[in-house]
């Protein structure tokens, strides 16, 4: 992997406007290729949803920028700094979580931290407390992590992100066995963080944590990355979904479908289910309601239904994992 | 959680690595080393069979034979001495502290891995090359220093409580004497001497012994007139042999087993403590470096221990003392054998190949001691090597 091209004078890569930036990344396990030539841009001082379906490639991509696995080809950087060739700097600000955290069972979660902080600057020592304070189990810091529940190691793990003072966090799953206050807090302080200017990349299943958390999503299936940017403009590309409720359901279907609207109507017990293309104007819907009542339907309820983070998310992986 | 912190919170700019964090450097920092003994030797199952071991056997042994002794000093021998330190240092101290630091090192050597450390220290952006070589100081402070300890108990024991008398062969001979003094001791205790101690013959004593009393009716040596064959031809025993002649005799017999007497002196000296002291922390290093190498190639503790102890209890045995004539050069090679050969003098070695007062390499494949120095360094610079190897390409 050619690293070259990348500055490697300090000052210049510090201001990368990037937090994350790929270039053709390519890791092969054998035959299957489970990072395809991603070209990933993460702006700094952003919460990240990095999203796919099981399988997709996205822990193997964290792994591969965090060094923990070598690329097959490609460049990244990481706040500036080209990895692998300066994996020291790169990493000495990035802290993360990749699959479930584990941790010495025998020892205490301070003392876990006490040996991570160890390999990280001196200063780095002088975080733990306040960084297992942060994440709510300060009371518990000197149970040994064995009886800890998944949800406190869960805890320490972003503690041990914590004591790097990291301007780049990298979390995979990070909700994983939090209960539902935990996942607010958990929120909370990803808001927190990206509030105090670092940058948060969040791979997870959970799309409406992402969509309440993160400022830009990227979708990533097959290894590949096959949208990205900000959360708004991508929902504004996403099928705008009606919901009517009306009398006479197949009459009223009969009458939209004549009107070659280009509607995807599904008829339910409750009334129509309308899809319409993305891009479609407000003034469809003013239309269909108009042929409807022209038509002598009785409409008893016409909704917009927003479109979410996960809907957009099942059409557009449902999409690619169409056979083609 | 909590509620979140002030957003005042600065963001650290990135460390300069020329001024403290050498976090790129191979080298690990103090902090490294000490947390890393700290997660060793807070593992109880480990240290617990660790102390067993090298500070709990000889220590219940000792205590033992000390109770025993001060109940029944008649049946029982004094708790120390010399024999008592070789049989304990050679049966017991060498092999099981090898073992023990083999399953330190293995520990040291997969534990990051199995336990899921190994991921979060690598995104530290430390070397992995550092984190690597911080557990060969942190383990080796543990294993060393255990063994250190059991040494001691042992030493301490040996010395202060050794036999008063020295009873060699049945007779009570003074301890410590120089073979001058020993002739000297035997010619005036001829009888005691024909008698008890052994006689093999050979060089000076082509004789057979002369007539002596031994007490219960007894004699030593043919009766009076008695005629044997030798190798220089047949001789008719004396009627009776002059005091000279008996003193003479006995003083040839002395010269004999001097050797043998030497290696039964009551206190371990202090020079071959010192050696063999040394002698164990260096096998405790190579179990500990080739248990760290091997485990880390592996990548996990079981396999590795048990491929480390067939190497200690049956292969190093078999290679010690059975010449393969094809294979001679592989056994030389493997360093059981090696640190056979550079055994302190005066030691049995541990797989009965030698005897004491030999350097402990009789019956063993010849070796030189340069040749066996070379094979040790060898299996220490090549499991540090395979092991930094692996673990700096090795996925996390």
């Amino acid at each position: 992997m050619s690293t070259a091209t990348v500055p490697d004078t300090f000052d210049r890569q510090t201001e990368s406007r990037w937090a994350v930036e790929t270039h053709g990344l390519t890791k092969r396990f054998g035959e299957n290729v489970a990072v395809n030539n991603v070209e990933l841009l993460v702006p700094r001082g952003c919460a990240f949803g990095y999203l796919g379906p099981n399988g997709a490639g996205k822990t193997t991509l964290i792994r591969v920028l965090l060094g923990l696995t070598h690329a097959d080809a490609g460049t990244m950087s990481l706040l500036g700094h080209p990895v692998p060739k300066r994996r020291d700097l790169a990493l000495a600000r990035v802290g993360a979580i990749v699959d479930e955290p584990r941790f010495h069972g025998h020892l205490t979660g301070r003392q876990n931290l006490q040996i991570l902080a160890a390999a990280r600057e001196p200063a780095a020592r002088d975080r733990i407390g306040p960084a297992l304070d942060r994440v709510g189990i300060l009371h518990r810091a000197d149970d040994k992590v064995s009886k800890y529940s998944m949800g406190m190691r869960q805890r320490l793990g972003v503690a041990a992100c914590l004591i790097g003072d990291p301007q780049l966090l990298i979390l995979d799953e990070p909700m994983n066995g939090l209960d539902p206050a935990g996942m607010a807090d958990m929120r909370d302080m990803i808001v927190s963080l990206v509030a105090e200017g670092r940058t948060v990349v969040l791979s997870s299943h959970l799309l409406d944590e992402v969509e309440r958390t993160c400022d830009a999503v990227a979708i990533v299936d097959r290894g590949k990355v096959v949208r990205q940017g900000p959360i708004a403009e991508l929902l504004a590309g996403a099928t705008l979904a009606l919901q009517v409720e009306c009398s006479e359901p197949d009459r009223a279907r009969s009458l939209i479908d004549a009107t070659r609207i280009g509607a995807q109507i599904e008829v339910g017990t409750l009334g129509l289910g309308i899809s319409l293309p993305a891009g479609t104007k407000r003034d469809v819907i003013a239309e269909i309601n108009r042929v409807l009542v022209q038509g002598g339907i009785s409409v008893y309820r016409l909704q917009e239904i927003q479109a979410s983070l996960e809907t957009w998310f099942l059409q557009v992986t449902s999409r690619l994992g169409a056979p083609e | 959680m909590s509620a979140p912190a002030p957003a005042a919170q600065s963001l650290a700019s990135v460390p300069n690595l020329a001024t403290g964090d050498h976090r790129g450097s191979p080298i690990p920092t103090i902090a490294m080393i000490a947390t890393r003994f700290m997660e060793l030797r807070k593992r109880r199952g480990l240290m617990i069979a660790l102390i067993v071991v090298n500070i709990g056997i000889p220590t219940v042994f000792l205590v033992v034979r000390l109770l025993a002794h001060a109940i029944a000093p008649k049946s029982y021998g004094p708790a120390g001495g010399y024999s008592i330190f070789t049989t304990l240092v050679a049966g017991v101290m060498y092999i099981f502290g090898f073992i023990v630091a083999a399953v330190v090192g293995c520990t040291a050597g997969s534990v990051d891995l199995t336990e899921g450390m190994f991921r979060h220290l690598v995104v530290t952006g430390r070397s992995r090359l550092a984190l690597y070589l911080a557990r060969i100081p942190a383990g080796l402070a543990i294993v060393v220093a255990m063994v250190a300890v059991g040494y001691t108990i042992v030493c301490a024991v040996c010395v202060f409580a050794a036999p008063i008398h020295l009873n060699y062969d049945g007779v009570n001979v003074p301890q410590g004497l120089s073979r001058p003094a020993l002739d000297r001791w035997a010619a005036s205790h001829a009888d005691e001497v024909i008698c008890n101690f052994n006689y093999n013959g050979g060089q000076g004593l082509n004789v057979p012994p002369p007539s002596v009393p031994c007490g219960n009716g007894q004699t030593s040596g043919p009766p009076p007139g008695a005629i044997i064959k030798t190798r220089q031809g047949t001789i008719t025993v004396p009627a009776s042999e002059s005091p000279a002649q008996i003193r003479a005799f006995a003083v040839a017999v002395a010269n004999q087993d001097y050797s043998d007497y030497r290696s039964n002196f009551l206190v371990p000296p202090i020079s071959l403590m010192v050696e063999v002291g040394l002698w164990i922390a260096l096998e405790a290093t190579i179990g500990f470096i080739v248990g760290l190498g091997l485990a880390s190639l592996m990548g996990q503790r079981t396999v590795p221990v048990v491929l480390l102890i067939v190497l200690e209890l049956i292969l190093t045995p078999i290679f010690s003392s059975h010449i393969i004539t094809h294979l001679v050069n592989l056994e030389r090679g493997v360093v059981g054998v090696a640190m056979v050969h550079i055994e302190p003098g005066g030691l049995p070695t541990p797989f009965g190949g030698g005897g004491p007062g030999g350097g402990g390499v009789g019956g063993l494949i010849p070796e030189s001691t340069l040749a066996a120095s070379l094979v040790i360094v060898g299996w220490l610079a090549f499991w540090t090597a395979i092991g930094a190897w692996r673990m700096m390409t090795r996925d996390a």
